[in-house]
């Protein structure tokens, strides 16, 4: 057997996805990135370790992506390193070549992904503001008191939403304490929310895009069916949820690894589940060689070094693999 | 007089510093922009202005920490707030207790009497034939360091080892930048252009190759733009830039009525942007339509703008790209810089962009082929 490894490193969350020969999704793993890129990584092999008999099973290829791609591909020894863009759109076509528009809500980045005749055309991401993002949704969530998961429900359960600003946190939050302040119920303020984050995705990351039906709605956010409504009330359309939306980037990463080694015969160089074991460790200086002062971070895996960046002028950098 | 002008580029520090010195200016250079550059331009500067005008102070309190007691600085007119910025840079030096003159260079518009006075401003007491001398030198320089960098870009995508385009250009600007001769300028220039050609290339490499339109300082500045070149080169693009020095030196120094480099008709970047954007916006406004439209015309495969964060004219001229875009079927990628120093947006924006003009050009299905590599 022959299977092959996606992992997607992202701001909020880590995902991991392990597919076989023919694209078929054996096991996902999510789970919080929590700030430590390389312990989730770790967390992520361990739990796909325990749910799948090791013996039955030999990775021919790795890939990985999210913005912590570079980074976890080194840990992992990755064969693909690619952008969370393209990984997406595979996945996404892998499943529904038919698709012509991805809406991707993530921890900290939104996107939007304009396919035509199974290619992307365009497409766009949040620029300056995280408005509408995971995180901003986490940050509401824990200042009502209520379970992330749980957002959605509340949210289907009113049918007389309030009107929220969407187009700067700032803006909403202030808007939503004075709403709350008026007495009016959680369910409807959590409604407006959600519209007002459909909304502010329409008008600043899907700016001017053309939006074609079939849409797929992606990403930690899609959990969220409070905003999959939002967005079929605003655009009249369905907007289907894909089983697999929390890992659609591993699977994506998974795939491009899959084509990388059919493509090239070659071995992979996946570490092996073994690393879960093997201790890694970082360790940073500051560089004083010029002003920049350029913070150097070290990757060891026991006491190898592996890899090493974070400088501007490449005096130090030392990378597993080019960012390509 | 200690002399100092801010960073551009190579061109600055190598072809003004020779301008200057030349005519017996002492000139003290800004260090190279770093994070410090930007701290300093940050701290300093009103919030809501754009990033050229922060690295810029920045560039000047440096110098003046370096012991320049002399400003030399542009300044401009229409819509961009380019045009307030020497005096706006001048007034926060001044409140900071520094102590200097600020020369500020404002576009002569065809006025004789006012180019004269820049000319005697310069000229330093020398004689005419030394300030002739001196402004054939610089524009060499100016001449040959956009050569070699505009080779570059096109070889950098095509090179094996990694970093040897970089390297061979680097001696080359060394090199440019120690010499004091136009014949020897021009035989460097030769000779690093022979050097760029013996660089081993990769053969049968899909090649992509953008323009590079958008706001100047942006555009020509590295350190602002991330070295967005460099990085296109090492994902297989070939870059040609937009903007240049050159028009800009030779508009300031047009006398209309002599008609010495002026031209009467339009110029071919604003009459191509002419059916979507008829008028000047300010800044490179209206030029970053044009290149655009012209890059679709020329065989590239796309556009990339780069934006100071806030920049009117160039706001304009994305909204007006989404239009140009749509109607000649051109992807056009919009990248907005402000103080970020992390790069893994910048890079993903890049990546991706750079796949989806690889997947248009070779009509790559993505569930096919290659996408991998």
């Amino acid at each position: 057997m022959a299977e092959f490894l996606g992992i997607d490193v992202g701001s909020i969350s880590t995902n991991l996805a392990l597919i076989n020969e023919k694209g078929e999704v054996l096991h996902q793993v999510y789970l919080r990135t929590e700030g430590q890129p390389i312990e989730a990584i770790k967390k992520g092999m361990a739990e796909m370790k325990q749910n799948i008999s090791l013996d039955s099973i030999q990775v021919r290829g790795v890939g990985t992506t999210g913005s912590g791609r570079v980074l976890a591909g080194t840990v992992v020894g990755a064969d693909v390193v690619k952008n969370e863009i393209t990984s997406q759109a595979i996945a996404t076509l892998h499943i529904n070549p038919q698709v012509r528009t991805i809406f991707e809500i993530g921890g900290q980045d939104s996107k939007i992904i304009i396919l035509q005749n199974g290619i992307v055309v365009d497409f766009g991401m949040n620029t300056i503001c995280a408005a509408g993002t995971g995180s901003f949704l986490d940050q509401q969530a824990y200042r009502l008191r209520i379970p992330i998961e749980e957002f959605g429900n509340y949210a289907l359960q009113s049918t007389n939403p309030v009107r929220i600003a969407g187009r700067c946190t700032v803006f909403a939050e202030s808007d939503m304490i004075h709403k709350q302040q008026l007495g009016y119920e959680k369910k409807d303020i959590i409604a407006g929310l959600c519209e007002a984050l459909v909304r502010n995705y329409l008008n600043n990351v899907a700016k001017g895009k053309k939006i074609c039906p079939p849409i797929f709605f992606q990403g930690g956010v899609a959990s969220n069916s409070g905003i999959r409504k939002s967005f079929e009330k605003e655009l009249g359309v369905k907007v289907t949820v894909p089983e697999y939306h929390k890992v659609m980037g591993a699977i994506g990463a998974a795939l491009l690894a899959k084509e990388e080694i059919e493509n090239t015969g070659k071995e992979t160089s996946f570490r092996g589940f073994e690393l879960v074991d093997k201790e890694y460790r970082t360790q940073g200086f500051e560089c004083d060689g010029c002003p920049n002062h350029c913070e150097v971070v070290e990757i060891f895996i026991e006491d190898e070094l592996i890899a090493r960046w974070g400088d501007r002028c490449g005096k130090w950098s030392l990378t597993y693999s080019q960012v390509g | 007089m200690k002399v100092t002008i801010p960073n551009l580029g190579n061109l600055a520090s190598i072809a003004g510093k020779s301008l200057l010195s030349n005519l017996g200016h002492e000139v003290i250079l800004p260090p190279s922009n770093t994070k410090r550059t930007l701290d300093l331009g940050v701290r300093y500067a009103p919030e809501y202005c754009c990033l050229p005008l922060k690295i810029v102070l920045g560039n000047f309190i440096e110098a003046l920490e370096k012991g320049a007691d002399t400003i030399i600085m542009v300044g401009g007119w229409g819509p961009c707030r380019f045009g307030y910025y020497a005096e706006i840079q001048r007034m926060i030096l001044k409140s900071l207790g520094y102590k200097f003159e600020m020369i500020v260079l404002e576009v002569p518009r065809g006025n004789l009497i006012r180019i004269l006075r820049y000319v005697n401003l310069l000229r330093n007491k020398q004689s005419l034939s030394s300030l002739i001398n001196a402004g054939e030198i610089a524009w060499s320089k100016v001449v040959a360091i956009e050569e070699l960098e505009k080779e570059a870009l096109r070889i950098r995508p095509r090179e094996n080892i990694k970093g040897e385009t970089s390297r061979i250009l680097k001696k080359g600007l060394s090199l440019i930048d120690n010499t004091n001769s136009i014949g020897e300028i021009e035989r460097i220039k030769q000779q690093i252009i022979d050097d760029f050609n013996k660089i081993k290339v990769k053969k049968n490499k899909e090649l992509i190759k953008v323009k590079l339109v958008g706001e100047f300082y942006v555009a020509l500045e590295p350190f602002v733009n991330h070295n967005i070149e460099e990085k296109l080169g090492y994902l297989g693009v070939e870059v040609e830039r937009g903007v240049s020095i050159k028009p800009w030196i030779t508009s300031v120094f047009s006398l209309n009525f002599l008609k010495v480099g002026y031209q009467k008709e339009k110029n071919p970047i604003e009459k191509a942007a002419n059916p979507y954007l008829p008028q000047s916006v300010g800044g490179e406004g209206q030029p970053t339509v044009g290149n655009v439209v012209l890059a679709s015309e020329k065989g590239f495969d796309g556009a990339i703008q780069v934006v100071p964060f806030t920049c009117m004219p160039e706001i304009v001229a994305e909204t007006v790209n989404k239009k140009v875009s749509e109607d000649l079927d051109f992807p056009v990628l919009t990248l907005i810089f402000d103080e970020q120093t992390g790069e893994e947006g910048l890079n993903t924006r890049l990546e991706a962009f750079i796949d989806l003009l690889k997947s248009k050009k070779y009509d790559r299905h993505l569930t096919a082929r290659r996408l991998a590599s």
